[in-house]
């Protein structure tokens, strides 16, 4: 199946993927941010918050977002 | 079901602002522009191949320059084209997306509100508490009008609605926040990113986790010094940068609490000063002397002309500078 999958780690990414038919958020997160821990992000399936065994269905759009990112000061 | 559609409206209206602001402009159209050079050129291409068939030698001279210049600009138009598509490879949001986006951050955001007049759209964030130094909560503003397709330079406005500004900088109300303009730091290419798509609900959530994070290497100011540092004279807070050190009790305190010495004029503490018991300016102890049971600072002091010994100014003769002992003495032997 695909879906359209919204990094904002990073260089923010934003694209259509192929993911295994019934994978699961945790799956899906586990399998594209290895080694990093979800409780640091902030998942939205469909723009909704999400349980971590839901299952993800073709043309689900899924957003992470950490929610701790360090600022600056002045560019 | 009309209630619904009259709330939404305004919401409507301004993703149709955002559409409109994330949409490539017609006069900056990357391939409106070559394809106008390419035009040119070919038209100068034809009254060239004109001139020559009509050996009308002095225009195909002309002709050769201008065309020459058409095509130096072609080129130039051209691979200014091929930049802009490769940097923008996405068409703008749609309607229904960015719609999307404001009901998702009207959802999951406090006190969320948009003004059509202002074209903005606004939501609260916090309390923010960083490394225990509170910071109240903080409204961030997307003025929609200065949305650029490649930028967020000036878009956002971050107001602390509690502020505990950094100590004697009023204007830095978070480690990265000055003038209610956010260092995005590392959230900076993301956050480009989230608002060239649209991505509004992302755009917030990155500012709040930049808001809600403490970076020790890289804050206006740290929060080590936040509060500053307290005087220990009057006990007011102050950045430890404005504090001055007394050169009698080493303390560093405030400079409503300093002061200097009036005869050496080095800094002391209120504490470390006191009157000269004759001028009755304030000296600090290295200055002040003990005669007849007083203090008296160096510029009260003056040695007796007859005796020697040192003596309060105002135990001497002003005219004669002679102390009233030998005085009376020299009016003894006088008798």
């Amino acid at each position: 199946m695909k879906v359209m999958y919204l990094n904002n780690d990073g260089g923010g990414f934003a694209d259509v993927v192929e993911a295994p038919q019934g994978q699961t958020v945790a799956e899906f997160f586990a399998s594209r941010m290895p080694n990093r821990d979800a409780s640091d992000y902030l998942v939205r399936v469909n723009r909704l918050p999400c349980s971590a065994d839901q299952a993800l269905r073709d043309g689900d759009r899924i957003s992470v977002t950490p929610t701790k990112i360090e600022g600056a000061a002045g560019k | 079901m009309n209630d619904a559609r009259t709330r939404q409206r305004p919401l409507l209206r301004l993703a149709a602002r955002v559409v409109e602001r994330l949409s490539p402009r017609s006069d900056d159209d990357p391939i409106a522009a070559v394809t106008q050079m390419h035009r040119i050129a070919d038209e100068k291409a034809r009254l060239l191949q004109r001139a020559s068939a009509n050996g009308w030698a002095g225009a195909v001279g002309d002709l050769r320059i201008e065309l020459t210049d058409r095509l130096e600009r072609l080129v130039a138009s051209a691979k200014s084209t091929i930049e802009s598509l490769r940097r923008r490879p996405a068409p703008p949001p749609r309607l229904s997306d960015v719609f999307a986006e404001l009901r998702q951050l009207e959802s999951e955001f406090d006190d969320f509100a948009i003004d059509l007049k202002l074209r903005t759209v606004s939501a609260v964030i916090g309390p923010v508490v960083l490394e225990g130094v509170r910071l109240g909560r903080f409204r961030l503003t997307l003025d929609v009008g200065k949305l650029e397709p490649d930028s967020h330079d000036g878009c956002f406005l971050v107001d602390a609605l509690e502020p505990n500004p950094a100590a004697g900088e009023r204007n830095i109300t978070h480690p990265h926040v000055s003038d209610g303009r956010v260092c995005a730091g590392e959230a900076e290419i993301p956050l480009v990113a989230a608002l060239r798509q649209g991505r509004l609900f992302d755009a917030f959530a990155l500012l709040r986790a930049v808001l809600n994070h403490y970076a020790p290497d890289s804050p206006y100011v740290s929060l080590d010094t936040w509060g500053g540092v307290n005087c220990p004279e009057c006990g007011k807070s102050g950045p430890a940068d404005e504090l001055t050190s007394c050169m009698s009790c080493r303390r560093e305190v405030c400079n409503d609490c300093s002061s200097y010495c009036r005869c050496c004029d080095t800094t002391r503490c209120d504490d470390c000063l006191e009157p000269c018991e004759v001028c009755r300016l304030q000296c600090c102890g290295g200055c002040l002397e003990e005669l007849d049971e007083r203090h008296v600072c160096e510029h009260c002091r003056k040695a007796c002309k007859e005796c020697g010994e040192p003596f309060a100014t105002d135990r001497l003769d002003r005219a004669t500078g002679v102390c009233k002992g030998c005085r009376l003495s020299a009016a003894d032997e006088a008798a």
